[in-house]
């Protein structure tokens, strides 16, 4: 492996080796006064790729001869010089009164950002390139107004991504994702070191150019391509995970006196006695399940261009063991991003990443059964964690014997041999790119063509092996039937893209025109196997070692396909008076043709007052520019061939052989169509004090609209209920951030201090009649017991949390008589009977709160003094709720957390702020629900420098050292392991089998040539 | 180094390439994706040898978790006074303590769950024989009345489930719009329901095979069991005692030679089977964890629907110990095939002697391995119910000396005295009493007693309300959702 490691990275050495004849440009940038400019755009003009000066002004490029460079720098007009014969362009910058003029990718393009009248949000992608998380999203959590990151600490696992809150209850709230031009639902395989940039496009100006794929935001990630000499850096980074946030669980004397209080309030003889009592050794089970697990990050990279070609070679690894005792995540990437210049007008090239990921998850089923847990499909479920939780402590994970313990008094297995012993693998491997064309017709006019893959191998192995297990009574083999099941899911995504671009100004008349056409294939195959008896023996984990005897099968597959037509126009005047419009015609396969057309068009227009005549006298405003925006959008993640009758096949052992059944008695809606999005979008863009104070406003309103709610229907008819468009859901926000950044008049010293805060506001309006009055909710939120703590219903928030009212516990039996409780005992809950009918039932409970916060913040903080550099983020939550699911889900003879058990209802403490020993399954109150506020400390870096003296000796162009602390801190109420829960929208906040917080503490290294 | 082609040819031919591909993506064509893998309903896939795949897909049906298994042990056996819930004393199988103790309710997901389980039994044969009757699948006129008369069997049985659970309910047939919630919602009198369920076992009876095709297929035999079983139900004695003589006349049918073994696993499909549901452990094609929810508690199973103690004292008083030994499992009990475990120190085929309760069900037991558990089959009519339903018809119509000679016959099989001459009252007694002993934890308990109009008498200490506890609550989901047309029974 290694080996051919190093051939690729010769090859890509090999590539960049052509015929030298651009040349080396150097310079330095300073401003008005003579001051070196850090941070100064320096790119090729009509090209995306560039360079930036460093602190002192500094830059260095490769360009050819006739190249114009466009210098570009916020509150500083834009400069273009062309590249005659000198190899040095010094340039001084001369202060705007207008300064956004940066550059952002947008859907099919890029462009200035001043010309644009929507709502988009850039990552400095630099600043997370050492973050050490395996996606970019989750080292964007906090840094970006209007994006919702919930994190979860799984190796592997990716951020869950919220843009603009929840739009849809059934068809799916994740953004698209496109990485470089390649529409993709996974990111997961994407190194943060080879992130250029990431945009996200918010509102429905920018993303109607994605018609269906829209409505839930667009993520665009530009991966790096080379420029200029030739590079080499090194990214490399080592550390531990560790868990934060643990809960305090009771010992073995607390538990056993719980247990008994519990038996014998229900009649039954006590499980311990008290001499017994004091004897029992405490088994602490998630010490047991957990470990400091290592954590290492290397990434090596080759980067630069001659005339003909531009290279960018990278080779990533991540290594990362999680918390969880045989939860690990390895990955190795490769990414080739060339570009090759055919003639000064045809360019071709290619952004291809190469990934293979392998993910260790145990398995850990009560039933020992194949519960396959895959990082990036789902939610991740380790209910390793709930079963530590709940397992009784009072004896050891194994007993005199060696053999696994567990107890009569509860259902729970023994978490350490569920780890031990069941074991899933997946190994994936992933393409994600494109290869690309393009043209200058002329030179306003350019032609690309682009085709977009993702291609995803997966393999997944499940195995269950024998292992022993003893409780008071028996001993019992588990997985007797050591079976192995393997599953290939295969996915492939092409779509091919081909657009004109066109680019003109007639006097003060500026014309950006786009217009193209795409089409998308995706497809996707699973092939699962399952076998008996398979040794467990690393080496003979196959199929073909097992047995025929109940031996399964099955093999099936999905095939969609889109096209669409876009046209976008970005036009100003004067760069004062702007206008947007876009319009995509989209069609999908997943519709009858009766519904599979649409047309997704959308307007916005901006006002850049700080290009205005008047504003030039004046030196306090460098930046005010307002705009807005409407249109439509929409999303169509629903299965294929939901508007079909389809066979659904079964198989019966008749004693002849097993027969294959198919009949169907699915209900469906054949006229089932797009949920559809329109979005207002208002908002102030400002800079102030030569661009040092800037930041945005925003405000926007998204109604949806053909809501996917499922409608029920009379089982009598075989089914009970059927997709159907039938609602509107509501979300509105307002997004505030400001920067601050300045620098000392030395250079020095600079800073940067950011702030950003969201304010969502998320409702389903309105469900039609015909499906309001079969059913108008959907209940979710599983506590595993039969109980369910959501409900989603018109006038609430998505996936509100609907409960009873739990006011403390009866303290006496003449209370207990005059309530609608009789049959309660003194300690137990007592339930508000809010309609007063003097019965408890589902009738009174309450809608009290959702997961979805009232509001989530960043702060981030940027410090650089001579050689020290210093950083960290912080992200908060507020007002959303959490269900602590690990306490609601108790049931006889599971543990309880510690403060339960000493602030329990006894006749010594009769408390009225937790109940008394009980065994049975408890009702949905509010007693289990918590405030969901935390504020986390993400990330704090310290870094140094080496100074030029220092490197020069060592023949090396930079060497830095740093120490990073990532997700350290966390202050919370939350009384669970984690009230950063992500889950789907409709059961979102509720804590069981989730992963705990966890940390990271890591030293790492970048050095280039 | 440059390539050197002319600029305009390059242009030419990447506007070719552009056009060309609008060609192609122009068409939204592009757009006509056939479903990956699922043949639709009206494409003609039933054609030929296919067209038993419908008809298999109502036998997968009975396999299925939520019709013949955990619920159903719920709701036919643990609400009986032959049998507890089980388990352990936290676990209540979600609501089977309520059942236990009737205090179940509207909302109980065991009640609601078979109503929908059984009307999408009904679906299954509805659309089979929708499926049949559409000219693209091309079924040949002989065929098609045999397939019928199976599919309308399957409804048959659903339906039958439905009236004893709920009484009267609504009669979906495949002539029924789906989108009619009136025929959905309404419900039918209990003697329409039978009814409906007459007509469709006397065609099924009637076009079925006296020997089957296959062995676990239904027969003419199945068809007229089940519709004297019906007919019982009803009361309507004349039509008991001529379909069971014809049953028995028919000669397809024996006593096992021996109780104690029918159950197990080398005597699946025997001579007394007359409607058996199959299970396969080396097809891993079990009925859905029915053997789980049924074997001993930490050691086999879940433990639930485990046999009285009033069941134990009636095997008692009677001496009965074959039928009991057969029935339950107790405490530190050594299964029949422990002998084949004696030398492996972690299977045991001998219960623990602290096992949650004293007593199994051992008609569910198949070995104590999980893989064993998924060959249970689950016998639902068999010919010891035939005799004995011949009994009390001859009883009830005045021949008592040909009851007695049935009933003896399933006496004499278990060792127990002959009957000798009683008065037709107190023989009806004792073939009741003989049904409880023979068909003991085989599901038939609840409703047997209830057709004997002696709910009250034996559940009533149980918490059985008289004018309530005769049948189960609608579904509670189901009324909501049909705007005043579904009527919810008395007393729920």
């Amino acid at each position: 492996m290694k080996t051919k490691l190093l051939m690729l990275i010769f090859l890509g050495f090999s590539l960049s080796i052509g015929a030298q004849t651009t040349k080396t440009i150097t310079g330095i940038v300073t401003d008005d006064t003579g001051a070196p400019l850090p941070g100064v755009n320096v790119l090729i003009k009509g090209t995306t790729t560039g360079t930036q000066t460093d602190f002192d002004g500094n830059y260095t490029l490769e360009a050819s001869s006739g190249d114009t460079l466009q210098f570009s720098y916020l509150g500083f007009e834009t400069k273009n010089i062309t590249v005659a014969d000198q190899a040095k362009i010094d340039v001084s910058m001369v202060s705007a009164a207008s300064d956004l003029d940066e550059v952002v990718v947008v859907g099919y393009g890029t462009a200035e950002s001043r010309d644009l009248a929507g709502s988009i949000s850039s990552l400095d992608a630099e600043a997370v390139n050492e973050a050490p998380t395996t996606s970019v999203l989750q080292a964007a959590q906090g840094k970006l107004s209007g994006v919702q990151v919930i994190n979860n600490g799984a190796p592997g696992s990716v951020g869950q991504v919220r843009i603009r809150g929840s739009i849809s209850v059934l068809g799916g709230s994740n953004p698209v994702y496109v990485v470089d031009g390649a529409i993709t639902r996974d990111i997961s395989g994407i190194d943060n070191n080879d992130i250029k940039s990431m945009e996200v496009l918010k509102d429905a100006s920018s993303t109607a150019i994605y018609g269906a794929r829209g409505a839930n935001g667009v993520v665009l990630i530009t991966t790096k391509s080379g420029k200029g000499k030739m590079e080499i850096n090194l990214n490399s980074s080592t550390g531990i995970n560790v868990l934060t946030n643990d809960v305090d669980m009771a010992n073995a004397q607390q538990y056993a006196q719980y247990t008994n209080e519990a038996l014998i309030r229900e009649g039954n003889d006590p499980a311990f006695s008290q001499a017994e009592i004091a004897g029992l050794p405490t088994t602490n089970w998630m010490d047991e399940i957990t470990r400091e697990g290592t954590f290492q990050k290397h990434n090596l990279s080759i980067s630069g261009s001659t005339d003909d070609v531009d290279y960018y070679l990278s080779a990533g690894l991540l290594d990362e063991e999680g918390i969880l005792k045989e939860n690990n995540f390895e990955r190795l990437n490769l990414r080739l991003n060339n570009t090759y210049r055919l003639n000064d007008k045809i360019r071709l090239g290619h952004n291809v990443g190469l990934v293979r990921e392998r993910n260790f998850q145990p398995s850990t089923n009560a039933f020992g059964g194949q519960e396959i847990n895959v990082a990036n499909s789902g939610t991740p479920n380790f209910a390793a964690f709930t079963q530590a939780y709940r397992q009784a402590p009072f004896f050891p994970v194994r007993d005199e014997n060696g053999v696994y313990r567990t107890t009569n008094l509860n259902d729970q297995p023994n978490p350490v041999a569920q780890l031990e012993n069941n074991k899933t693998v997946a190994e994936n491997v992933k393409i994600v790119g494109n290869v690309w064309g393009e043209v200058d017709l002329a030179d306003w006019l350019t032609f690309r063509s682009s085709l977009g893959v993702n291609v995803l191998r997966q393999k997944i192995r499940s195995y269950g092996q024998q292992f022993l297990v003893a409780n008071e009574s028996s001993t019992q083999f588990i997985n007797q039937n050591q079976a192995l099941t393997i599953t290939d899911n295969d996915s492939e995504r092409f779509n091919w893209d081909n657009t004109f671009m066109i680019d003109k100004s007639f006097g003060n008349h500026n014309f950006d025109l786009t217009l193209g056409m795409t089409n998308e294939r995706l497809t996707n195959e699973f092939l699962t196997g399952t076998r008996r008896g398979v040794p467990p023996s690393d080496n003979l984990l196959y199929l073909g070692v097992g047995e025929r005897d109940g031996q399964t099968l099955d093999n099936g597959g999905d095939k969609n396909t889109r096209v669409a037509y876009f046209g976008r126009l970005l036009y100003n005047f004067n760069r004062r008076y702007v206008f947007n419009a876009t319009l995509r015609r989209e069609g999908s396969s997943k519709f009858s043709s009766e519904e599979r057309i649409k047309y997704y068009p959308s307007f916005g227009v901006a006002w850049n007052i700080g290009n205005e005549g008047f504003m030039e006298n004046q030196e306090t405003v460098s930046n005010l520019k307002l705009r807005a925006s409407y249109g439509l959008v929409g999303n169509d993640r629903i299965g294929s061939g939901q508007f079909l009758q389809l066979i659904d096949f079964s198989q019966y052992p008749f004693p002849d052989g097993v027969a294959i059944g198919g009949t169907s008695i699915q209900r469906y809606d054949k006229n089932l169509k797009w949920e559809t999005t329109r979005e207002f979008d208002l908002g102030i863009d400002y800079g102030f004090f030569q661009g040092r104070l800037k930041g945005e406003i925003s405000y926007y309103f998204k109604e949806t609209e053909d809501i996917l709610f499922p409608l029920s229907i009379p089982q009598t008819s075989g089914d009970d209920s059927f997709i159907t468009n039938a609602g509107s859901i509501e979300n509105e926000g307002i997004e505030f951030n400001v920067n601050w950044s300045d620098s000392s008049e030395s250079g020095d010293f600079d800073y940067n201090i950011g702030f950003n805060i969201t304010r969502n506001r998320n409702e389903l309006t309105q469900i039609d009649p015909v499906v309001a009055n079969a059913r108008p909710f959907i209940e979710s939120g599983d506590l595993q017991n039969g109980i369910t703590v959501t409900r989603t219903e018109e006038g609430n928030e998505l996936g509100t949390f609907w409960l009873y009212n739990a006011q403390g516990t009866f303290s006496s039996e003449e209370e207990i008589a005059a309530s609608a409780q009789p049959n309660a005992s003194v300690g137990d809950f007592r339930y508000e009977d809010t309609n007063g009918d003097g019965i408890i039932d589902q009738q009174d409970r309450q809608f009290m709160g959702s997961y979805q916060p009232d509001f989530y913040y960043g702060i981030n903080v940027a410090l650089n003094y001579k050689q020290i550099d210093f950083s960290t983020s912080l992200f908060g939550n507020a007002g959303g709720k959490v269900y602590n699911g690990l306490r609601a889900g108790r049931r006889n003879g599971y543990n309880i957390d510690e403060s339960l058990y000493n602030e329990r209802w006894t006749q010594n403490n009769p408390t009225n702020s937790a109940p008394r020993a009980f065994n049975f399954v408890p009702d949905a109150s509010n007693y289990y629900l918590e405030d969901g506020d935390f504020l986390r400390i993400n990330n704090i870096t310290l870094g140094y420098t080496f100074p030029e003296n220092i490197v020069d000796k060592l023949k090396i162009a930079r060497l830095r050292l740093y120490v990073t602390a990532q997700n350290p801190l966390t202050f919370t109420n939350y009384s669970g392991f984690n009230p950063e829960l992500p889950r789907g929208v409709l059961d979102s906040g509720l804590e069981l089998n989730a992963y705990p917080t966890t940390a990271k503490y890591l030293i790492g290294i970048n050095l280039n040539f | 180094m440059k390539i050197n082609i002319t600029q305009r040819s390059v242009t030419y031919k990447i506007l070719i390439v552009f056009l060309a591909t609008l060609a192609i993506g122009c068409s939204d064509d592009y757009l006509e994706v056939e479903p990956e893998g699922s043949p639709t309903l009206g494409s003609g896939y039933f054609q030929g040898d296919n067209i038993q795949k419908a008809l298999n897909a109502c036998y997968a049906h009975e396999q299925l978790f939520s019709q013949h298994s955990f619920s159903f042990a719920g709701v036919f056996s643990i609400a009986s006074d032959d049998a507890d819930k089980g388990s352990a004393a936290g676990d209540t199988g979600t609501d089977k303590d309520k059942l236990d103790d009737f205090t179940h309710d509207a909302t109980d997901v065991s009640v609601s769950g078979l109503w929908n389980a059984n009307y999408q039994g009904v679906a299954k044969a509805n659309t089979g024989i929708n499926i049949i009757n559409d000219p693209v699948n091309e079924v040949e006129e002989n065929e098609r009345e045999a397939l019928e008369a199976e599919f309308r069997f399957f409804r048959a049985y659903h339906y039958w489930n439905l009236v004893r659970i709920f009484g009267g309910v609504p009669i979906v047939t495949e002539d029924t719009d789906p989108q009619d919630n009136e025929t959905l919602l309404t419900r039918r009198t209990k003697d329409e329901t039978y009814d409906f369920i007459f007509q469709d076992l006397e065609y099924a009876a009637e076009r079925l095979p006296q020997d089957a095709a296959q062995v676990g297929r239904v027969t003419s035999g199945t068809a007229l069991t089940l519709l004297a079983k019906a007919h019982m139900y009803q009361g309507d004695w004349q039509e008991v005692l001529d379909y069971t003589d014809q049953v028995i006349a028919s000669g397809q049918y024996a006593l096992h030679p021996n109780y104690e073994e029918l159950w197990r696993i080398q005597n699946e499909n025997t001579e007394e089977s007359i409607f058996e549901i199959q299970g396969s452990a080396s097809e891993n094609l079990p009925i859905n964890n029915l053997a789980t929810v049924h074997g001993v508690r930490g050691q086999w199973g879940w433990g639930f629907n485990v046999p009285s103690e009033s069941l134990l004292e009636a095997y008692n008083e009677q001496n009965d110990s074959i039928r009991r030994d057969a029935t339950i499992i107790f405490r530190g009990e050594v299964m029949y095939d422990s002998e084949q475990y004696q030398n492996n120190d972690a299977i045991s085929a001998v219960v623990s002697e602290d096992a949650p309760n004293p007593r199994y069900s051992e008609k569910m037991y198949t070995g104590p391995l999980s893989v064993d558990a998924q060959e249970q089959n689950l016998i639902l009519l068999r010919y010891a119910d035939v005799l004995l339903m011949n009994a009390e018809a001859n009883n009830e119509l005045g021949n008592s000396p040909e009851a007695i000679n049935k009933l003896n016959l399933i006496r004499d099989r278990v060792n127990l005295p002959e009957i000798q001459g009683q008065a037709q009252a107190q023989l009806q007694k004792t073939i009741w009493k003989e049904r409880r002993l023979e068909f003991g934890m085989e599901f038939d308990r609840y409703f047997d007693v209830i057709r004997q109009g002696r709910g009250q008498e034996l559940f009533g200490p149980l918490g059985f309300q008289e004018g309530k506890n005769e049948v189960f609550p609608i579904p509670q989901d189901q009324i909501n959702l049909s705007g005043g047309l579904l009527e919810q029974n008395p007393g729920y």
